[in-house]
């Protein structure tokens, strides 16, 4: 496991060699006016994105607000895209941004200091769906749902960061680099960092 | 297990086996790793049932965090395509307009002003033309 000095060696990454002669040409059509184009990016990144926000966010209606607010800043600012990220890190980076801010504004305002604007509407119909065939388990999963969140909201902002934008399948180390602004060295080892703290909080409540 | 496999797992892990922590285990779980190292670690992980136990509860972990995090649904991705579409290609002015959720109550606040204006202004001729007031 470790080098004979007893140091931990970096783990050598695979990075991904992304599809950016794809994106030139779509970023081009859009420019240009082709709508539908603009149209089959939004449909593309649509689920991707809203993941990503409502894992900031933790609410559908935040989440798909941002997710809209984004494309159109997208479109908007298409004529910045440089090309030196890929168009989903580039789109990705704007819908983190967003979604921190908003999580910023949300927890100043006074529905979260009463804890009030959490989902809880999805929640309850989460359960609800669940609990007609086995409502034990529908109460256990929802309470295992809880103390991992709270778990994941004791960790430290840049490792809670990390994990939570990472878990995609369309999202490498190095996607979740660009989008962070961190070399992807530091990715590997705020994930790690967030996944072994969360597994002690988690072994102390008994969930793993 | 074994005593010592035991004893590994939980010195080890706490003290990350003797070094650091060790990153190579969560970019192996992840599909990170080159294709020569997640061999050699494949390996390791074979050989060593210490290893392969952390593996497992950083796994665990991961899932548990990945299905805490799910939304419970997507919503159509049409929708919003046609929605930012028809705000992306309104004037920049609209578009500030309709995405502020402040401005956007504006106007339906001020609507029902009115309304209720309208309403008490006839209640009140109403009333005066009885006589009752």
């Amino acid at each position: 496991m470790n080098a004979p000095n007893g140091q931990t060696s970096p783990p050598k990454l695979w990075i991904r060699t992304a599809e950016y002669a794809d994106d030139a040409a779509r970023v081009e059509r859009v420019l240009a006016g082709d709508q539908r184009a603009f149209g089959d990016l939004v449909r593309q990144y649509h689920g991707l994105c809203y993941h990503v926000s409502y894992k900031v966010l933790r609410n559908a209606g935040d989440a798909e607000e941002i997710v809209q607010d984004a494309f159109i800043k997208v479109h908007g600012a298409l004529a910045e895209f440089r090309g030196e990220a890929s168009l989903k890190t580039w789109i990705l980076r704007i819908v983190w941004r967003l979604s921190l801010n908003r999580q910023r504004d949300r927890s100043r305002s006074a529905w979260s200091r009463l804890g009030l604007d959490g989902d809880a509407e999805a929640d309850v119909e989460m359960v609800r769906s669940r609990s007609a065939e086995h409502p034990d388990r529908a109460y256990q999963a929802q309470d295992t749902k809880e103390k991992v969140l709270e778990a994941i909201d004791r960790l430290p902002e840049p490792l809670r960061q990390a994990l939570v934008l990472h878990g995609f399948e369309e999202l490498g180390y190095d996607d979740v680099a660009r989008i962070l602004q961190v070399p992807v060295g530091t990715v590997c080892s705020r994930i790690h960092g967030a996944r072994r703290k969360l597994a002690d909080d988690l072994q102390r409540r008994g969930l793993v | 297990m074994s005593m010592w496999s035991r004893m590994r797992v939980w010195f080890g892990w706490r003290l990350g086996s003797g070094g650091g922590p060790d990153e190579r285990l969560s970019a192996f779980i992840d599909g990170e790793l080159d294709d020569r190292s997640r061999e050699d670690m494949a390996a390791e992980i074979a050989l060593d049932p210490g290893i392969c136990v952390q593996v497992q509860r950083l796994r665990m972990t991961e899932d548990l965090a990945h299905s805490a995090l799910q939304p419970p649904s997507i919503p159509n991705p049409d929708v919003c395509a046609e929605h930012v579409l028809a705000l992306a290609t309104a004037d920049t002015g609209e578009v500030a307009a309709a995405t502020s959720p402040s401005n956007s109550r504006v106007p339906t606040a001020v609507l029902a002003s009115v309304g209720l204006l309208l309403t008490a202004g006839v209640a009140f001729v109403g009333l005066r033309r009885r006589g009752l007031v």
